[in-house]
């Protein structure tokens, strides 16, 4: 158990923006009805998690080099000369919030099923290139290719799963699996990607937690989610790769976790109610504690 | 005009001979630092480098330094701190893989030395002067140096309040032809 001002600080600066956030989604769904439901779970995923960062300065939002279309350029690109890239994590929070963007637009225009997807997996293959650092993508070129399915394949699973149970089970499932790559990052000695992943799982639990008192679609926050689990795993990996004793099968098991809903789509229209948010939890926590269990074993922390 | 190529050969031989150069690695160079926070310290340092020293003659004030070393060999008494310090909340070693240091000018300065350059940790550029006990001879130069640094200068913030902003390095040099 890490010390007491720490297990305080990180109450107070990732888990109390996640319920300040949920709070306004629940103002929001209670005032408007369940309609506000996708809009006001997106705000208030993007809220919780930028108001975690201002206390934890996890990451900023313009480049080192102050040149946005430039980084973007070269994290595509082999960098030329001396020049360095944007660490992969820097595009997260840019990618989650496109995402979050392109779903959002996706449930308010549902008859068109057809461009949303294209425009989702576009997107996907997009972050999944941007997210794969240049030596990894020389050494792995299937690796962005899996990245983007991968991302795709979660986003997919969420979206049908909460558009079917119109609850929070899929969130609070996704928020478990993000709060177990939250602690891989630890375990992996990374307090600044631990921050990362830790901020969404709180924000993301957020508005679970307010889809279990309201009904309404909150599964808008689907399509950041499995881009930024998926993505802080491969370049969590591949940052700590280094001085970390973390096995490889622990990041992918961490980013993969929400996979495990798979099995609840057969059976979602059977399973609106408290059964299928308690199987949703149930195979998230189970995903997440392989993770943990791994990270524990292999890269125990001493405080 | 015959004459004036000879003397510029001449000159330039008489340069070369002068400048001495001896190679800079881990076994003749250490780096160590000490970090420290309020309930204590940690010690530490950087295995593998490598660089070059020059020399004119035995002139402690000509001398000139270029260091590069590998940040992935970096080591501490803690294996779950190097590996902390390895990654992006310290070094970020997997995007700057090598810190530089080159001296950009040496003065006497009472019984030492000192030494001023560009040190670059993160990518990140920054002047340093520190004072140094330096001695040259055309068979070796030797340099000693302790001194701090702010880690907020070239960004390293990461445990604002918890992790003293200054760390102590310590240099060694001991390199012979």
């Amino acid at each position: 158990m890490p010390p007491w001002p720490e297990v305080e600080a990180a109450l107070l600066h990732l888990a109390l923006p996640g319920v300040g956030a949920a709070f306004l989604v629940a103002l929001a769904v209670r005032l408007l009805g369940a309609r506000a439901a996708p809009v006001a779970a997106a705000l208030g995923v993007a809220a919780g998690s930028l108001l975690a960062n201002h206390f934890r300065a996890a990451t900023t939002f313009l480049p080192e080099s102050g040149d946005f279309l430039a980084s973007l350029g070269m994290a595509l690109e082999r960098p030329a000369g001396e020049a360095v890239a944007e660490a992969p994590r820097f595009w997260l929070p840019w990618l989650a919030l496109a995402a979050l963007l392109i779903d959002l637009v996706a449930r308010l225009r549902p008859d068109d099923q057809g461009v949303n997807w294209s425009a989702k997996t576009l997107f996907c293959a997009f972050a999944g290139r941007l997210l794969v650092p240049d030596d990894l993508r020389l050494s792995s070129p299937w690796l962005p290719w899996a990245l983007s399915v991968a991302m795709a394949s979660q986003w997919a699973i969420l979206w049908w799963l909460s558009s079917r149970w119109r609850n929070g089970g899929a969130m609070l499932a996704a928020s478990a699996c993000l709060a177990a790559g939250g602690v891989v990052m630890l375990h992996a000695h990374s307090a600044r990607l631990a921050d990362f992943g830790l901020m969404m799982a709180c924000a993301v639990a957020g508005v679970g937690l307010v889809g279990l008192m309201f009904e309404g679609d909150f599964g808008s926050p689907s399509g950041a989610v499995a881009v930024w689990l998926s993505g802080l795993m491969v370049a969590g990996r591949w940052e700590t790769s280094e001085g970390s004793a973390v096995p490889l099968a622990c990041f992918a098991v961490a980013g993969l976790a929400p996979l495990a809903l798979l099995a609840l789509v057969p059976s979602a229209d059977r399973w609106p109610g408290w059964r299928g948010v308690a199987a949703a939890v149930w195979l998230g926590v189970v995903g997440a504690g392989v993770a943990v269990g791994l990270a524990m074993r292999y890269a125990p922390l001493t405080f | 005009m015959k004459r004036m190529m000879t003397m510029a050969c001449l000159l330039a031989f008489v340069a070369a001979a002068g400048a001495a150069e001896f190679k800079l690695t881990g076994d003749n160079t250490t780096i160590t630092f000490v970090g420290t926070k309020p309930d204590g310290k940690h010690d530490g340092g950087f295995k593998k480098l490598t660089g070059t020293a020059t020399l004119d003659g035995d002139d402690a004030t000509s001398l000139k330094l270029a260091v590069e070393i590998e940040m992935t060999s970096l080591f501490s008494d803690n294996d779950m701190l190097t590996g902390h310090l390895k990654n992006a909340d310290f070094f970020e070693v997997k995007r700057f893989p090598k810190a530089k240091f080159e001296t950009t000018k040496v003065v006497k300065d009472g019984t030492g030395y000192k030494v001023t350059g560009k040190l670059t940790l993160r990518g990140k550029a920054v002047e340093v002067t520190f004072p140094a006990n330096v001695s040259a001879s055309a068979d070796g130069v030797t340099l000693s140096s302790k001194f701090k640094i702010d880690r907020n200068d070239w960004g390293i913030t990461h445990g604002k309040g918890k992790i003293d902003p200054e760390v102590a390095l310590s240099i060694d040099v001991k390199a012979k032809k």
